[in-house]
């Protein structure tokens, strides 16, 4: 659900697979072993064909081992790039068309696609576990000399917050943007109170969904089970961040969304955006496979309570794209 | 000069100006070497020590540099846990500074009487209790190069009492003060050149080549004329 279609169709289609210090865990992405060639680079020689079978370990620091290898590499004909940026360039257009839609309740992608425009080239962005992260790997671009972080192997809630809160500590001088969801907010909720305490220009955007959608889906698209124990409580984070001391703004209107962010992006002072979005908008991976479209329907038939919700809503969402 | 003089002494030798945490009277002897170096090394004071282990996992990330997180005995260090999972998972260099019960009551049913150093064996790839005042300096620079080297956790829990005690004490001669340093160890090797020309050698045949990149686990050297 993090990738898009296009990364995901260069990885079905290579005949050679470069892996450069990356132990991006999600093998069933990767090309079938002994369908491709490997080459891998990684500083650590236990990690050598951890998730695909190297035909060339290169145990090395990336930066110096690039600088020797690059050299040597010669030209290719660009058929395979020019492809994968055309479908690129596509999927950003559908990313775009689910960006700007003005459905009410407020689509998440909305907020995504309006951040994505204005945070800044030299901006730290950081997000936390769950949904939030696709919203955050969808939209907001990493352009050159940002920094993006979020909790990568662990995946664990909460990490967002405190992890803006290091950047500005580590980088005073430069805009955080904290990208997290209304679960993942609560679980280390306190720390709004060190934002303000030491007044660090972190930009937290909530997106409010009054629920723990990642896990919901889950129940619903890896079980077949109608979903339980998800809720969330519907916490007014703006008037909490105000108890903290910190500036915050509500946005629900996908018209106004964009106007609003503006007149807080500038602040060098804390702010806290509460976005408030559908919840029966589903993180689609770029590619649905049969069988979780079955056991989604399973989910439905067994008697998930929002199941006319999510039927309307994703019927509406899908006609729309196919059209 | 007392334990908890030198180790943040040593901290700041390997350029660490900056340590995430809480205060509590299982780690109050460090948090007082800390105030007297309060211009050179920034304490950042946070609301669960679980966010301070976050946040030095996230400034490793960041900076490339070791981040470091205190806590205090008991509950305050068992609060750190996840966050270091966090760094462990990911590869971030982090130290981690816990306290623990004044020494003759370790093992007693005392109050706040966790064995942290058993409690974090999983999550540290170097994790040991500082048994004396003498002890400190060595055990500060291994752990921080444990860290560095091997992109993770290193732990060092002190009981109370050490915190305070006199580095002279119970120093053995087999330890003399200063035999371990700072110097950097940062490999920079390359594979052998066949393995280069393998390597380049498959990526030019191939017609149809992603890659997937990470930022890796790049580390830059530290700051050592901070």
């Amino acid at each position: 659900m993090l990738g898009t279609e296009p990364s995901q169709d260069a990885l079905e289609r290579c005949d050679t697979l470069f892996i450069v210090g990356s132990s991006f865990p999600y093998i069933e992405f990767l090309p079938e072993p002994g369908t491709v060639k490997c080459v891998q680079i990684e500083i650590d020689p236990q990690r050598v064909s951890l998730r695909h079978p190297a035909d060339v370990a290169l145990v090395a620091d990336t930066r110096t081992c690039l600088r020797a290898l690059i050299p040597m590499l010669t030209q290719h004909d660009h058929d395979f790039l020019t492809k994968a940026q055309e479908g690129k360039s596509h999927w950003q257009k559908l990313m775009e068309e689910r960006g700007t839609r003005a459905d009410k309740p407020m689509k998440p992608d909305v907020v995504g696609w309006e951040l994505g425009k204005r945070i800044p080239a030299n901006a730290i962005v950081t997000s936390d576990s769950g949904t939030i992260t696709t919203w955050w790997a969808r939209y907001v671009p990493a352009l050159r000399g940002q920094k993006h972080s979020c909790s990568g192997n662990l995946a664990t809630m909460a990490c967002g917050l405190p992890y803006a809160i290091a950047a500005a500590v580590a980088y005073p001088d430069r805009p955080v943007y904290c990208i997290i969801g209304d679960g993942g907010l609560s679980m280390l909720m306190g720390e709004l109170i060190t934002v303000a305490a030491y007044k660090l220009n972190i930009k937290i955007v909530v997106i409010k969904n009054n629920t723990l959608g990642q896990i919901k889906w889950e129940q619903m698209v890896f079980l077949g089970n109608p979903e339980y124990g998800c809720d969330l409580y519907p916490a007014d984070f703006v008037a909490i961040a105000r108890g903290a001391g910190i500036d915050a703004i509500h946005i629900e209107d996908a018209s106004r969304c964009g106007e609003q962010l503006d007149s807080v992006v500038n602040q060098k002072l804390p702010v806290l955006i509460e976005a408030v979005v559908d919840q029966f908008t589903p993180p689609l991976p770029a590619k649905i496979k049969a069988s979780q479209a079955l056991k989604l329907a399973e989910a439905l038939l067994r008697g998930e309570p929002c199941r006319t919700k999510i039927i309307m809503t994703n019927l509406h969402d899908s006609v729309r794209e196919l059209v | 000069m007392n334990a908890s003089d030198l180790l943040v002494e040593r901290m700041m030798e390997w350029g660490v100006d900056t340590i995430f945490g809480l205060p509590g009277d299982g780690i109050n002897g460090v948090f007082e070497a800390l105030r007297k170096q309060k211009d050179k090394i920034r304490f950042i004071h946070v609301r669960h020590e679980e966010s301070a282990a976050f946040m030095a996992c996230a400034y490793a990330k960041f900076t490339g540099r070791l981040g470091v997180c205190i806590a205090t005995s008991g509950p305050g260090g068992i609060h750190l846990l996840n966050g270091l999972y966090d760094a462990k998972l990911d590869g971030a260099p982090v130290l981690a500074i816990t306290g623990l019960q004044h020494s003759d009551l370790i093992g007693t049913f005392t109050q706040q009487d966790v064995a942290l150093d058993k409690l974090f064996m999983d999550v540290a790839v170097y994790n040991e209790r500082v048994m004396n005042g003498a002890h400190v300096e060595s055990l500060t620079d291994l752990a921080i190069r444990s860290a560095l080297s091997k992109r993770g956790v290193a732990h060092l829990t002190l009981p109370v009492d050490v915190q305070v005690q006199e580095i002279k004490k119970g120093r053995s001669p087999r330890n003399p003060l200063h035999h371990t340093s700072t110097a950097p160890a940062f490999p920079e090797h390359l594979p052998a050149q066949v393995d280069l020309e393998h390597a380049a050698d498959i990526l030019n045949r191939g017609k149809k080549s992603p890659f997937l990149p990470a930022r890796g686990r790049c580390m830059r050297r530290m700051n050592w004329n901070a």
